[in-house]
């Protein structure tokens, strides 16, 4: 069974490494017109753990250093060669040759965020001028405790929409990977899409980020494959829904 | 380059696991005439978007932290500032709100004074919440990660 990790053009550079898999095979492009799946060998019973998570995405940079690619969720297989190039790249290849033009050139940064919450509620303490409460009132504790809960929230999101707008004019597009809508959720989990060129003048924002926020745990990884950037609708086709519309409707973007 | 300044990192690849499922789990491309494998060991928390349940045990807990700051009472003058006042006499929804409207003014008040420090317990922390998941919270950390972002705020609304 082939195992399919991504598309991207015919001819693109396959990564030189291992799929995921018991036993693991070689990566592998198989080329259908002017697109490419990249695909390995895997046991037909095999069963997708955490780790292969890992592997699966490793190929997928491997392949963005080469050209565009787009990502095929984890877990998907295929038969053989000859249904990997029907039913995968030619059943939709209008399709992915829109999507692969939508992301050349372009990768995918992350930048994540997390203060010290400690810190954080000592200073929204401070700020407010607290004193201690009798720690026998429940009800004061709850209701103190949900307020700073709220001046935590509203202090994150102030936090997270000064660096997003420090670093969205020098992306594409970006997007939340995670919201703040209460004191659990972190400072800032975002994904941008940056032009492959701008990534260096990207990586100063990051310094310049970080120096105005030395407080602050700040992650910026990349670049990595557009993930959260295939959006793009499958086809115009439903114009009129037939009962071909099934048949022709294996295929859905998220 | 002969000056040390604070460097990008760029990470070739996100530590965490959440992070790294949350790229391949459920984004990219769906083909459904074939059936994926089995997805074996792979926690719930990136499957589905948890429902956010500001819980009582956080209250209590960012409580508890204020209780073992050593709070002086160093600018005691007009007593308390209202809040704790407001808060025990009850029905303090409005009243809460009104006395930290100007707790908004102060949260640059807050920035600034968490800019102004720097911590070296800090690295422990984040180490723990590099992982993506949760830290301290017994009561679920419960971002939807993985799932489509829900775009509510602000500045998503110029886009």
């Amino acid at each position: 069974m082939l195992y399919i990790y991504g598309v991207t053009r015919a001819g693109q550079k396959r990564p030189s490494i291992d799929g995921l898999g018991e036993p693991s095979g070689p990566v592998r492009l198989i080329d259908s017109g002017p697109i490419a799946a990249a695909v390995s060998e895997i046991p037909d019973d095999y069963v997708v753990h955490d780790e292969d998570a890992s592997a699966h995405l490793q190929v997928l940079i491997g392949l963005l250093g080469d050209g565009p690619v787009l990502p095929v969720r984890l877990g998907t297989v295929a038969p053989d060669e000859a249904a990997v190039r029907q039913d995968v790249l030619d059943a939709a290849r209008p399709q992915l040759i829109r999507g692969l033009d939508g992301v050349d050139g372009f990768v995918e940064l992350h930048v994540d965020a997390d203060d010290n919450e400690a810190d954080s509620i000592a200073a929204i303490a401070r700020a407010l001028n607290l004193r201690p409460l009798d720690p026998t009132d429940f009800a004061a504790r709850i209701q103190l405790g949900e307020e700073i809960a709220n001046l935590l929230v509203d202090y994150r999101r102030e936090l997270a929409e000064e660096m997003v707008a420090m670093l969205r004019p020098l992306s594409e597009r970006d997007t939340a990977r995670s919201s703040i809508n209460s004191a659990e959720d972190p400072l800032l989990r975002w994904a941008f899409l940056v032009a492959r060129k701008d990534v260096p003048r990207f990586d100063q924002a990051i310094v310049a980020v970080r120096t105005k926020h030395p407080e602050l745990s700040i992650r910026y990884a990349g670049p990595l494959p557009p993930s959260h950037f295939v959006d793009w609708q499958p086809a115009e086709s439903p114009s009129e829904p037939t009962d071909s519309f099934q048949a022709q409707g294996a295929w859905g973007w998220n | 380059m002969t000056v040390a300044v604070q460097s990008a990192n760029r990470a070739p690849r996100p530590s965490g696991l959440a992070d790294v499922l949350d790229l391949v789990l459920d984004k990219g491309i769906v083909i459904d005439a074939y059936v994926r494998l089995a997805l074996v060991g792979i926690e719930i928390l990136t499957l589905d978007a948890r429902i956010v349940i500001a819980s009582v045990d956080t209250y209590l807990r960012f409580a508890e932290a204020v209780n073992r700051l050593d709070l002086q009472p160093d600018q005691q003058a007009e007593g308390l500032p209202g809040l704790i006042s407001d808060l025990q006499e009850g029905g303090a929804k409005k009243k809460t709100k009104g006395a930290l409207s100007g707790v908004k003014d102060s949260a640059k008040e807050v920035a600034s004074s968490l800019r102004s420090r720097n911590d070296d317990d800090q690295d422990e922390d984040d180490d723990d919440s590099s992982s993506g998941r949760r830290r301290r919270a017994p009561a679920g950390r419960s971002a939807p990660r993985g799932r489509r972002p829900a775009r509510r705020r602000d500045e998503d609304d110029d886009e």
